[in-house]
């Protein structure tokens, strides 16, 4: 081997051992893996088709896992998520049935910034464990929400705006979601690698010593990292709500813990600190080529949570060992 | 390292053998049929659904049927999946039309492009214009379970207030039944309500026991789902109330237990509607029409309800114990 052919191969090795050490790399790979079965077990698993439809259901579930990640790098976790995406979703149906239904969104995301304050104030000032608070808000917003609806669909039949904007089919079957998915990912991606705000999201999960003595307020990043949480959420329920065309009390349901299991299969801890965007995106990408993929195999449905579950636990092992590798 | 290359191997040679297992098997197969349905899949009702699409699909060597569906009812996981048998492009599918309005879009485009869609056990109760054009509906009207739940209960006494538990609220049919339990008893003179026990057994039976704690007056109960009454019923007794004295039950669907309970007199009776067939005929429908092009009966074809009362008991526990009934 010649020197210039020894440089090359080092830098390959360089490359190959930063990448190692991402946290998106383990679901990446479980990602092309996966798939890679799934295809061979069902020649139309890669069709456009199953590709475009498998994107829907995971934008939603996927827009909902970026807000959690945020939140849980910031070291708290949002259960009332799931809540959040059914209450926005019926408000946005009841205000845009006898409103413009861009004004209705902007009132629902306003709501939900809302519900986000109170999540953190909450957090903040009576310093209960948000895993807690948040289960109350979650409970609470669902039981309004079944309280008022009396447990029954409500028809969407307001102007076609918002639905245009968030889910109505597009050719090949692609739809606006998709993009929203793909667009969120990037600038929040952005935001927590290449800002200075990302900087103090890690810091307030990680070290608080640390992140106190660079001078940042925590409290401010939990407040807003919250809001965009809830605000996520609620943009995720108007996306279903506009794809199915009826809101119901019973969307969403336990959606928060598969956001947070997308979360860690993305490589983000449950302790803070530590975590990826594209992790997640591709952790929301994984759930739903299980389910798809499993249907579409004929393999019987039972298999789909124990596949999860396995997963959950090999990431979250793997994240374990990358994290105790580099300290 | 030797020892790691022999296990990678051996993964592999075994990954590829169930792989081109599972692949001879679907290629030995010329029609494939999807059922896919919103209940949950480890429900004792469902397994029934199951048993018998399956038992129609072992009838013919040219016949595959997949069924599926989410193991709790969960809309947005059961549209996925009704997508997901559609991206594979099936002979046929059969399926519950649980929420009409948000299958209109995967739906329509599949049956103008061909694709014969038989709806079972949850209908489109839409006005008939509006339904979506499956080749015929199997199962039974949801309304009209209620309407007869609540009559046979009248038949029997008249209560001093009625409850219909709502185990999937949110789920057309099963919002149905209710309604048409309070409109009955309603018009009866009874004073009665539906109220949400939601999708977990155990928390609806806590909300039965909180809601009668409440209500004390209440003696007519109408349950939707055998598993709920399962539960139900002991953590009523665990409160002292005698249940087929102080307080009546009315009951959808059978399993072993209910029939034990009918048999105990602990549940006045119960109405059957043959969700075997539900899945058997949806299967062999389809297939007929998929291979010959024969039309299916038009919808709705009936499946129930049967009421069953004590005396249908020893025929019933041996079909329900097979999983027919």
């Amino acid at each position: 081997m010649d020197t210039k052919e020894t440089t090359l191969w080092s830098r390959l090795l360089n490359v190959a051992t930063r990448f190692r050490h991402r946290p998106e790399v383990g679901v990446i790979l479980a990602f092309v893996v996966m798939s890679a079965i799934f295809s061979i077990l069902s020649p139309s698993f890669l069709s456009l088709r199953n590709l475009t439809g498998m994107f829907t259901v995971v934008s939603e579930l996927g827009i909902m896992t970026i807000g959690i990640t945020f939140i849980m790098i910031a070291g708290e976790f949002d259960m009332s998520v799931s809540s959040v995406y059914a209450l926005g979703g019926f408000l946005f149906v009841t205000l845009a049935n006898g409103m413009n239904s861009l004004l209705a969104m902007a009132i629902v995301l306003l709501g939900a910034v809302v519900i986000g304050f109170i999540n953190a104030m909450v957090v903040l000032k009576t310093r209960i464990p948000s895993f807690i608070a948040t289960l109350g808000m979650m409970m609470f917003l669902r039981g309004v929400l079944l309280a008022i609806t009396g447990g029954k669909s409500v028809k969407y039949i307001g102007d076609s705006i918002v639905p245009a904007i968030l889910s109505t089919r597009l050719p090949l079957g692609f739809r606006p979601s998709h993009f929203w998915f793909l667009g969120l990912t990037i600038v929040f991606s952005v935001i927590l690698m290449r800002t200075r705000y990302g900087n103090w999201v890690f810091a307030t999960g990680g070290d608080k010593a640390v992140a106190r003595a660079m001078g940042v307020n925590t409290d401010r990043v939990k407040i807003i990292n919250f809001m965009v949480s809830s605000v996520l959420a609620s943009l995720a329920g108007m996306m279903v709500i506009t794809r199915f065309w009826i809101a119901n009390a019973s969307f969403g349901q336990h959606m928060e813990l598969e956001a947070i299991a997308a979360a860690v299969i993305g490589g983000t801890f449950l302790t803070g600190g530590y975590g990826s965007i594209v992790g997640a995106f591709f952790g929301a990408f994984l759930m739903g080529t299980v389910r798809t993929g499993l249907v579409m195999s004929g393999a019987p449905a039972y298999w789909y949570r124990a596949f999860v579950g396995a997963i959950l636990i090999i990431a979250a092992a793997i994240n374990l060992k990358l994290r105790s590798k580099e300290m | 390292m030797q020892m790691r290359w022999g296990k990678l191997t051996v993964v592999l040679v075994l990954a590829g053998l169930l792989i081109a297992g599972v692949a001879a098997f679907a290629a030995a197969k010329n029609y494939t049929v999807y059922v896919v349905v919103h209940g949950g899949i480890a429900d004792p009702f469902w397994k029934v659904c199951e048993k018998g699409a399956k038992d129609a699909g072992a009838l013919y060597p040219d016949l595959n049927v997949i069924y599926t569906g989410p193991a709790s009812f969960k809309l947005e996981e059961f549209i996925a999946d009704v997508e997901a048998a559609l991206a594979t492009n099936p002979d046929a599918l059969v399926c519950t039309l649980t929420a009409p309005e948000a299958m209109d879009e995967i739906l329509r485009p599949v049956i103008a492009s061909g694709l014969p869609v038989i709806g079972i056990n949850a209908p489109d109760l839409r006005p008939e214009a509006e339904r979506i054009p499956v080749l015929t509906y199997i199962g039974m009207d949801s309304y009209t379970i209620g309407v007869t739940a609540a009559k046979e209960t009248l038949k029997r006494f008249t209560p001093k207030r009625a409850v219909y538990v709502n185990h999937h609220p949110g789920a057309t049919n099963i919002e149905l039944r209710g309604e048409g339990w309070i409109d009955t008893m309603t018009a009866a003179g009874v004073t009665a309500e539906a109220i949400d026990i939601t999708e977990d057994p155990i928390q609806g039976a806590e909300i039965v026991s909180a809601y009668l704690k409440a209500h004390p007056e209440t003696d007519a109960l109408f349950s939707g789902n055998t598993q709920r009454t399962e539960t139900i019923i002991p953590r009523l007794e665990a409160d002292g109330i005698v249940v087929g004295k102080d307080i009546k039950i009315a009951q959808m669907d059978i399993s072993q237990q209910i029939l034990q309970y009918i048999s105990d007199g602990k549940v006045m009776f119960t109405m059957d509607q043959q969700q075997y067939m539900q899945g058997y005929l949806g299967v062999i429908f389809a297939y007929l029409n998929v291979k010959y092009g024969l039309a299916p009966p038009p919808a709705p074809v009936s499946t129930g309800p049967g009421v069953v009362t004590a005396k249908d008991i020893a025929t019933l526990t041996e079909l329900s114990k097979e999983g027919y009934r």
